[in-house]
């Protein structure tokens, strides 16, 4: 089904909307939650959460890239699944080694205060982004920000895992270079 | 700036980096499993779309908990996970008692009053949570009853039905602790006293770690129908990274006991003992695989498509598959077929037609395509491919109309014994990149899938029941498989047919067992390669060890450049060839299932590093990839003109991601590489090399 018809849906409040939504991309939106939390219940659950609060931000809101909209709603209930759920060690663990890699492009120590200098940090990645081949840029969203495994990440772009980790570290290195060109204080 | 900020800035990147980096299978639908894997079994039942979603909502359904009548056996209703006998009691059709053909909004209105006064909750909190589903005819009595769960596939779920122009609950499904979230697809048994096996696949959806089954009889004994979750067998495999026990470890009945034991997922019962249980199990008779005359391939069924009469329809988006629009579609077709010999191969589908409203005039689409085999024009074999990628709906699959003669290929393949063999590929071909290929091979009536990576099949069960009671797969039957040679040309893919499962099998690949003319394959300057630069064949270096001469070749060699790298090189099948005064002694190579290998044409020599043992001479070959620094893949001894791989860090799952360089250390006999521990640190860890023996040991 088309996404507009799917968005159309939920304009109408067609209660419909909601198997269309899952059949189409539940399995998309379980991998993301799934590879953040690490706990099939857990993610069923977000699931779950995804599709209710689908349901209540559409409309007033019209995404432009479903997918994209889907995908970002997932991740933020995930993590905050994660970040609930972490002192009860209920989850996985592959976001604190998705975090320590991203170490590697920030100094840890200064917090970004403003939401205007947040928002032109994240335009700056977003140019960085673009500048990247794009293998290079589809390993690095899904590995950082759909924090797929490596070697999800290694299946479905046809190269080996080592390849994939030289590739994510060499692209890491180059988001620090270019932050720091671009003046920001890491 | 903090590393959570920057997390939480990396989820906000512009919507198109997630729409590029979801790939084509994330459209998925969840019911068939994460990791897109789909196996199909011919006996599946051919339940519409529509009953599929249904099978989605209901959820896993590891337990029953009885509802209402006689339990089969009064020992079973109290089972250590909460799972008990339910008996469905179901009317005499024949009465007019049961007539629900579809179920109305009142109906389902009713169901969940149903539900709500079952389950104690308010109203304002079942039309939150309560998802409609579809029907599906459970008991297989030609009805269907309907299903309503909580959730959206999660549990609990409830059976219903209309009952005297009433709707009653006739089943809640339970689940062992959510354990699973997805069903792959409906199979059932037919017994031959009315009884039927239900078993349900289902995916524990986690990186493709595991596999399971989970069987439910159904059983009518003239008078009443019972249920009974029988048994749940499982499998891990893939990448079991963060499985932990609760993910790999599968209960299942215990058919002399009655009651559920935790079974070791490193011990899955296999489809023999499978058998065997459920022949023994006392209170349902055998069930006999059914003949399936009625399904069985018939080249007759299925005539070649004329592609200019293809059924043009519109999308039938909501509609699933009606009988309005099934009849409307050209029933059954094949859409290619190619000869070898005395066999007949067909690719077959069902349901086509064409919806130019997606604006895709160049593709068809069908459901079920699957392959049928005729010898000397009789049919000996029907099978499924094994396919993870489809088209936009359940079950539904699309074919390039102008490109139909590619989805088949036969070649052919000689064997140890000299015999040759057909081998069929079918390729799946999406220009998207995510073409996939099967392979399938026949000998005399047996026609059997070749599995392109054993570890990633379930148990036999998956493989079995090709339409002919005397037709089995070859898994287990000596058959020799290649390793290493066949290669998807549409894609550029590369298949690897892995033995580790079959050690009793001997690895028999043509290509890698017969000597090597390395005439075919001019030494080139890897240096200078641009992806301009294409080499079929192609030594990538040559070096000696003491008399003998090591040799890379690779097939297919180029420049790539999308590596940030000019000096990264793109190949396939790269090889050690190993030979002594000109003579061919042997090979070794480092093979995975991986697309292509990209090698570090700067330090292409350092793949191989010969040394010296006390009784011979050897070398170590580095793993294929871009770091040449970072791992050995193998040690090879050379003694006695032997190419031998010897026991060492020969594994590359130990070494993750490595950043710093491995060294040789001659002299203390130690070779020293680094790993990432569990704790993602860089440690070294030093493998001591016993010259007496040829053999490694791990030193700390």
């Amino acid at each position: 089904m088309e996404d507009e018809i799917l968005i159309s849906m939920f304009f109408d409040r067609n209660e419909s909307a909601l198997t269309a939504v899952n059949k189409k991309y539940g399995g998309y939106c379980s991998s993301i939650a799934r590879n953040i939390l690490k706990n099939e219940q857990e993610t069923e659950e977000c699931i779950n959460d995804l599709l209710m609060r689908v349901w209540e931000k559409i409309p007033p809101e019209k995404p432009r890239i479903f997918a994209a909209f889907l995908a970002k709603l997932t991740r933020n209930l995930a993590i905050d699944r994660y970040r609930k759920n972490r002192s009860a060690r209920r989850i996985g663990d592959e976001v604190p080694v998705v975090l320590d890699e991203l170490a590697e492009c920030v100094s840890d120590r200064t917090d970004v205060q403003e939401t205007a200098e947040r928002a032109e940090l994240l335009a700056a990645i977003n140019r960085f982004l673009d500048s990247q081949p794009k293998n290079a840029r589809i390993a690095f969203v899904s590995r950082y920000c759909c924090c797929e495994s490596v070697g999800s990440i290694s299946g479905r772009l046809g190269i080996s895992e080592n390849n994939v980790s030289v590739t994510l570290n060499r692209t890491r290195k180059k988001l620090r270079e270019y932050l720091e060109k671009e003046g920001y204080e890491l | 700036m903090k590393k959570e900020q920057l997390f939480d800035i990396l989820g906000d990147i512009d919507d198109k980096f997630y729409e590029e980096a979801k790939g084509e299978d994330a459209l998925q639908p969840i019911i068939i499993g994460s990791g897109g894997e789909r196996k199909k079994n011919p006996l599946k039942i051919a339940i519409p779309a529509a009953a599929c979603i249904a099978v989605a909502a209901v959820g896993i359904t590891l337990g029953l908990r009885k509802n209402s009548g006689v339990p089969i056996e009064p020992d079973d209703t109290s089972l250590n996970d909460g799972s008990v006998f339910e008996e469905i009691s179901v009317p005499d059709i024949n009465s007019g008692a049961v007539y629900i053909e579809e179920y109305s909004e009142s109906d389902i209105e009713r169901a969940k009053e149903l539900i709500i006064s079952e389950e104690g909750i308010s109203q304002e909190e079942a039309d939150s949570f309560y998802y409609r589903t579809n029907s599906l005819d459970i008991d297989g009595d030609g009805y269907p009853e309907l299903l309503i769960n909580r959730n959206v596939g999660y549990t609990p779920a409830y059976i219903l039905k209309k009952q005297g122009g009433d709707m009653t609950i006739v089943g809640k499904i339970a689940t062992d602790e959510n354990r699973f979230s997805s069903v792959e697809d409906l199979y059932m048994y037919n017994g031959d006293d009315g009884s039927y096996a239900y078993y349900f696949s289902v995916d524990s959806g986690a990186n493709r770690s595991a596999d399971a089954k989970v069987l439910w009889a159904i059983k009518y004994d003239g008078e009443k129908y019972y249920t009974e979750p029988l048994l749940a067998y499982g499998k891990a495999y893939g990448n079991d990274s963060y499985a932990d026990d609760r993910e790999v470890v599968f209960w299942k009945r215990g058919w002399d006991s009655n009651t559920i034991s935790i079974d070791n997922i490193e011990n899955p019962i296999s489809e023999e003992e499978f058998r065997e249980l459920w022949a023994k199990y006392p209170a349902l008779p055998e069930i006999e695989l059914p003949e399936r005359a009625d399904e069985r391939f018939r080249p007759v069924d299925y005539p070649m498509i004329d592609t200019v009469e293809i059924p043009d329809l519109e999308r039938n988006y909501g509609g699933g598959l009606s009988g309005d629009f099934m009849s409307r579609c050209l029933d059954k077709a094949a859409l290619t077929h190619k000869s070898f010999g005395e066999y007949d191969f067909y690719l077959t589908a069902k349901n086509v037609r064409t919806h130019s409203d997606d604006d895709r005039d160049d593709v068809l689409y069908a459901y079920d395509f699957g392959i049928g085999v005729c010898r000397n024009g009789v049919p000996i074999a029907d099978s499924i491919p094994y396919i993870t990628t489809g088209g936009m709906a359940v079950g539904e699959y699309e074919f390039y109309i102008d490109r139909l003669n590619d989805y088949l290929e036969v070649m052919t393949f000689t064997f140890d014994d000299g015999k040759e063999q057909p081998i069929l590929a079918i390729h799946y071909i999406q220009e998207n990149g995510y073409s996939e290929t099967s392979f399938f091979t026949v000998s005399e009536d047996t026609f059997g899938f070749l599995a392109p990576d054993l570890s990633e099949l379930g148990i036999g069960m998956e493989l079995s029941e090709t339409g002919n009671p005397n037709v089995s797969i070859a898994l287990s039957e000596n058959y020799s498989y290649m390793n290493n040679v066949l290669t998807d040309i549409d894609s550029d893919i590369e298949y690897t047919f892995s033995q580790d499962k079959f050690e009793n099998i001997a690895c028999s690949g043509q290509y890698l067992n017969n000597p090597v003319d390395l005439s075919e394959y001019p030494l080139i300057d890897v240096s200078v390669l641009d992806e301009n630069s294409f080499y079929e064949k192609a030594a990538l270096f040559s070096k000696q060890c003491g008399e003998y001469t090591l040799t890379m070749i690779a097939h297919n060699v180029s420049g790539f450049l999308e590596f940030d790298s000019a000096n990264a090189i793109m190949c396939a099948d790269p090889c050690v060839i190993v030979t002594k005064n000109g003579k061919y002694i042997g090979f070794s190579t480092e093979y995975h299932s991986t697309a292509l290998y990209y090698l570090n044409a700067d330090n292409i020599s350092d793949y191989v590093m010969p040394f010296e043992m006390k009784d011979g001479l050897g070398y170590a070959e580095r793993s294929y990839d871009m770091n040449v620094a970072s791992s050995f893949a193998r040690f090879i001894s050379l003694k006695d003109d032997n190419v031998t791989v010897m026991e060492g860090p020969s594994s590359k799952s130990d070494y993750r991601e490595l950043d710093k360089d491995a060294e040789i250390l001659y002299d203390e006999n130690i070779i020293a590489t680094h790993i990432l521990n569990d704790d993602g640190e860089t440690v070294e860890r030093k493998y001591k090399f016993f010259f007496d023996q040829s053999v490694f040991a791990v030193t700390e």
